[in-house]
């Protein structure tokens, strides 16, 4: 899976729990665009449980503990669906 | 670490275990520490549903908020408290005898998210402090959706429960007094929708700390909040 089709499912992802902020979140095109939205612990958290649902991935809990960026969470992604 | 190594511990269980005659000889140490180096006022209680799920959502202002919920409360209430108060020489001891959950503030902590969703699966109270932290000048402060969250993952109702006074425990003992400390419940609120998504969960917490907010002395609102409650509130 590319980074691009991965920032794909998490924009989708993000427009599913926050529509609001749809437009916002089609501007995405890195990882570091991810981070510079200043989401919040409670947005991520559904976030990444719908990417798990929807990319069949799983995320242990001390890793998003200690993930610091959007790069970190798109690398796991693609180490596991490789 | 990888990304997929599991938590360590038991993954079957996120909780910690309580022990109820630990936590109630706790309870009652503490209890009887209120009752004679504070007066509580006490309104509401019965609002909390007596078993089954419940989510206390509480503003913050002092370390005692936590410990005079645990005292007032018939029932066994889990607090949730930040991970530093582990290692706090008397609430930490006092917490993880009375079952907390310890969350990690600012980061993404699902493990305590899980933890506090057991808890609520297996029909127990929980009491959450719904700004994420105290306040550091009394007023009531801006409500985090963690609360919300809980509410609409679990369908477990809300109940709003706004404690004042306590921030006077200390300084009233400092000059041989007893400070008044209020703990008082509303009406319990279950959320119209169990939909996940911001603006959902943003609309819950602003009822829930509308109805936190009617229920505390006008000091404790934020300025130009003078007049508490509003017509936000739905259910």
């Amino acid at each position: 899976m590319t980074t691009e089709e991965i920032l794909d499912q998490i924009r989708k992802g993000l427009e599913a729990v926050a529509p609001a902020r749809a437009a916002e979140f089609r501007k995405v095109k890195s990882p570091e665009d991810l981070d510079s939205l200043g989401l919040d612990s409670i947005t991520t958290l559904e976030l990444v449980d719908r990417l798990e649902k929807r990319l069949g991935v799983a995320f242990s809990d001390d890793f998003l503990m200690e993930m610091t960026s959007a790069r970190d969470l798109v690398a796991a992604i693609q180490d596991q669906v490789a | 670490m990888t990304a997929t190594e599991p938590s360590a511990g038991n993954p079957q269980r996120h909780s910690p275990r309580l022990h109820p005659l630990l936590y109630d000889l706790v309870r009652g140490v503490i209890r009887f520490l209120f009752l004679t180096l504070s007066h509580p006022k006490v309104t509401g209680l019965e609002l909390c549903p007596p078993q089954g799920p419940a989510i206390l959502a509480v503003n913050h202002l002092s370390y005692f908020d936590g410990p005079m919920v645990l005292a007032m409360f018939r029932r066994r209430v889990r607090p949730m408290a930040a991970d530093r108060l582990r290692r706090h020489f008397f609430f930490g001891p006092v917490m993880i005898a009375t079952g907390a959950i310890f969350i990690r503030r600012g980061q993404m902590d699902r493990a305590a998210m899980r933890a506090l969703l057991e808890v609520l699966e297996e029909g127990g109270c929980v009491a959450v402090a719904i700004e994420g932290t105290r306040s550091p000048d009394g007023k009531l402060r801006e409500g985090k959706n963690g609360v919300a969250y809980l509410a609409a993952k679990s369908g477990a109702p809300l109940i709003p429960a706004a404690v004042w006074g306590t921030e006077q425990i200390w300084p009233a003992w400092r000059r041989f007094r007893r400070a008044e400390v209020h703990l008082s419940l509303g009406p319990p609120i279950t959320p119209a929708s169990q939909a996940l998504d911001v603006s959902t969960l943003d609309e819950t917490t602003r009822t829930i700390m509308s109805r936190i907010a009617a229920l505390l002395p006008a000091r404790y609102l934020p300025d130009g909040q003078d007049s508490p409650g509003d017509d936000k509130v739905t259910d």
